[in-house]
């Protein structure tokens, strides 16, 4: 108690990338925000419910998330998963009839933090980079511009667009419970982004803000390389380029 | 039920191994891509066009009985015949009597989603009846037996070699890979079909109900012979084509286009009203002079009334059969059409499939869906697809139609607090 914002990873980085959520922490620290994290009572949002159509599973585990989350009275919820962040800003208000709690994702609280000047970065970065917009951020939540502008604050960081890119971005592959239904399929989607769209941009590094997003452009970088001899592309979550980044 | 699943997982990994699938899908949506928008680009009312053509869809579907009344009485007094067909059996019942009555021997098709649906071709074949599609891309995919893959471009699953190489095997000699040389084909053994054909079928993009007229979009000019030159002309499609007006339907036909195929407009856009007629002779109204002189037009319901009853999926009528969706879909630019569909292709697909085919043969279909909303933006009618898609999976897990291994990810949340099965040690606060 007490704790002004509650971070929430989310199933995809709290158990498959928590390095990922280690570096959020650290940078909510740096940032001097007060957080707490569920640990151990974490649950699932039920997302994956919803791609499933089980409603019914869905609204049950909605209600003990929404008491879970209330018991620590946080100002806010920060998330660094657009999977969570949808799911609790459309299908919790959709199916529990109310606003429960606030909900940011991390890139809001990155870019409220370069704007009132609480986040400096190092002059010595030299980088080209690419922004995938991952589906439940951009198209299905309307956030395009968030990541982008944060990109674009870092000096020395050079942010080339994708012909396919905002609503016109191609999906990963991850979507729709894809990466654990049809990996297969679900990589080669991946692969098709890489070596169509992000290959003849000759960037450094392929920026995303989705754990999902960067577990399957990962695999479609080492897949791409091994076929097509596309360049070895550092994946990096918008957290971890900035966190690596900071004065 | 996971068995389905898997052998339908191993044809998807056939698919990703096919060589020929792959050049051609490489091909095919960086051309679109490109024709798309550099179409769009010079369409400066493109967004008035399509906002408005959803309204008219919208108020069509909402006063389809009257609309299909209008039509009906509209081809009548012009001396047509009209049906409409509950399901499929009913309206291949009814094309087959026809071809009866004309003792036919030979019919011309142009390209048609329709028949596809009912399965038309089998069942005249099955009467000893020469059936030949005409459009060069349902030509290429009758020479090999294959169902269209793409609702626009049934053959965007071939590379040129490989039509060469269909086209060598059922000429018996060798044709070179050349688009050119390739439609020379087509053409010269086409030509004399239209012409000795007894009947012609069509298939319609829209259909404006103050006239009766029928609008057929195409290229080629292949659906042009197929109407026109046959003494017997049957139009078959869906009942949801029906808009109130000529304007209308020309509106929603300009908005077909740029979509369909990255054109401004296509070549021919075909205004079909009532058998070919003259009053030369002392204004003697006379049915049947260089065009058709028996004319039918054959609505399809199956399934579709239901479809737009149904709040969860009326959205789905409002489908004008641009493609675009399919087009810019990354799960279709992997796996193409062929299996992933039974009929209609890809997330729309999946819903047309529900209401004209079941839900067992939608089911491989929408699990197959990547929910990545990329159909919903490229969407000229904003038809929420991926929506349509979550409360489809939603009907199929009451069904019993949903794969063992999703059921084991919703389990593995239950039971372990996440979706991928790991067990995780619970630390100690």
């Amino acid at each position: 108690m007490g704790s002004r914002f509650l971070y929430w990873p989310g199933c995809t980085t709290s158990y498959l990338l928590p390095e990922l959520s280690e570096r959020m922490g650290g940078l909510l620290g740096r940032l001097g925000i007060d957080f707490k994290l569920l640990s151990g009572k974490e649950r699932c949002c039920g997302y994956p419910l919803v791609l499933l159509g089980d409603y019914e599973s869905f609204s049950s585990l909605a209600v003990d998330v929404v008491d879970l989350i209330s018991a620590e009275e946080p100002e806010a919820v920060i998330t660094n998963c657009p999977g969570c962040y949808r799911c609790f800003t459309e299908f919790y208000p959709r199916f529990l009839g109310r606003n429960s709690f606030k909900v940011m994702h991390s890139t809001r609280l990155i870019y409220d933090a370069i704007k009132d000047g609480k986040l400096r970065f190092r002059n010595s970065a030299k980088l080209r980079i690419t922004y995938h917009d991952p589906c439940d951020l951009g198209r299905h939540s309307g956030i395009y511009d968030v990541p982008r502008n944060i990109l674009t604050s870092i000096p020395g960081v050079e942010l080339v667009e994708m012909e396919r890119s905002r609503e016109s971005a191609r999906c990963c592959g991850g979507g729709g419970l894809l990466r654990l239904s049809i990996s297969q399929l679900s990589t080669q989607i991946a692969v098709t982004r890489i070596k169509d769209d992000i290959a003849p941009l000759n960037v450094d590094a392929i920026v995303t803000a989705c754990p999902t997003c960067l577990k399957n452009l990962r695999d479609g970088v080492s897949i791409s390389k091994l076929i097509y001899d596309t360049k070895d592309f550092n994946v990096l979550d918008i957290v971890e380029l900035v966190d690596m980044l900071i004065e | 039920m996971s068995s389905w699943f898997e052998s339908y997982k191993e044809e998807i990994t056939r698919e990703l191994e096919n060589e020929v699938l792959r050049v051609a899908l490489e091909r095919f949506s960086k051309t679109y891509w490109n024709a798309r928008n550099s179409a769009l680009r010079r369409l400066p009312y493109y967004n008035y066009y399509r906002k408005r053509a959803r309204e008219i869809k919208a108020w069509s579907i909402e006063h389809l009985g009257e609309l299909l009344k209008m039509v009906k009485e509209n081809v009548e007094s012009l001396g047509g015949s009209f049906y409409l067909a509950r399901n499929a059996d009913a309206a291949v019942e009814y094309i087959s009597k026809v071809c009866d009555g004309r003792n036919a021997r030979l019919v011309v098709k142009s390209k048609s989603m329709v028949t596809e649906e009912i399965s038309l071709n089998e069942a005249l074949i099955k009467k000893g009846i020469e059936v030949v599609e005409t459009d060069l891309g349902e030509w290429i995919i009758q020479l090999r037996n294959e169902k269209p893959s793409h609702i626009i471009y049934p053959a965007i699953h071939l590379t040129t070699e490989e039509i060469a190489h269909t086209f060598s095997k059922a000429l018996g000699s060798n044709v070179p890979a050349d688009a050119l040389k390739l439609v020379r084909i087509a053409r010269e053994r086409l030509r004399q079909k239209f012409v000795d054909a007894d009947v012609g079928i069509s298939g319609a993009n829209v259909i404006a109900a103050d006239t009766g007229t029928v609008f057929v979009i195409e290229n080629e000019g292949n659906a042009r012979f197929s109407t026109n030159a046959p003494s017997v002309h049957i139009c078959v499609s869906g009942i949801e084509k029906v808009v109130p007006t000529v304007e209308d339907a020309l509106l929603i036909s300009r908005v077909i286009t740029p979509n369909a195929t990255g054109q401004l407009m296509p070549v021919y856009i075909s205004l079909i009203t009532g058998p070919s007629r003259t009053a030369d002779i002392e204004l003697k109204l006379t049915l049947g002079v260089h065009g058709p002189k028996e004319y039918h037009m054959v609505l399809v319901d199956n399934g579709r009334s239901k479809m737009m009853k149904d709040s969860d999926f009326k959205e789905a009528s409002y489908c004008i059969r641009c493609g675009a969706c399919l087009s810019e879909c990354p799960v279709y630019r992997e796996i193409g059409g062929i299996i992933w569909s039974y009929k209609y292709m890809g997330g729309i697909g999946a819903i047309w499939t529900a209401f004209t085919h079941g839900l067992e043969k939608a089911a491989p279909i929408a699990f197959t869906c990547a929910v990545c909303g990329r159909c919903k933006a490229v969407c000229p009618m904003e038809i929420n697809i991926p929506e349509m898609i979550l409360k489809l999976r939603e009907r199929l897990l009451k069904a019993g139609l949903t794969p063992q291994q999703l059921i084991n990810i919703s389990n593995n949340i239950r039971n372990l607090n996440n979706p991928f099965g790991i067990i995780r040690e619970v630390e100690k606060a």
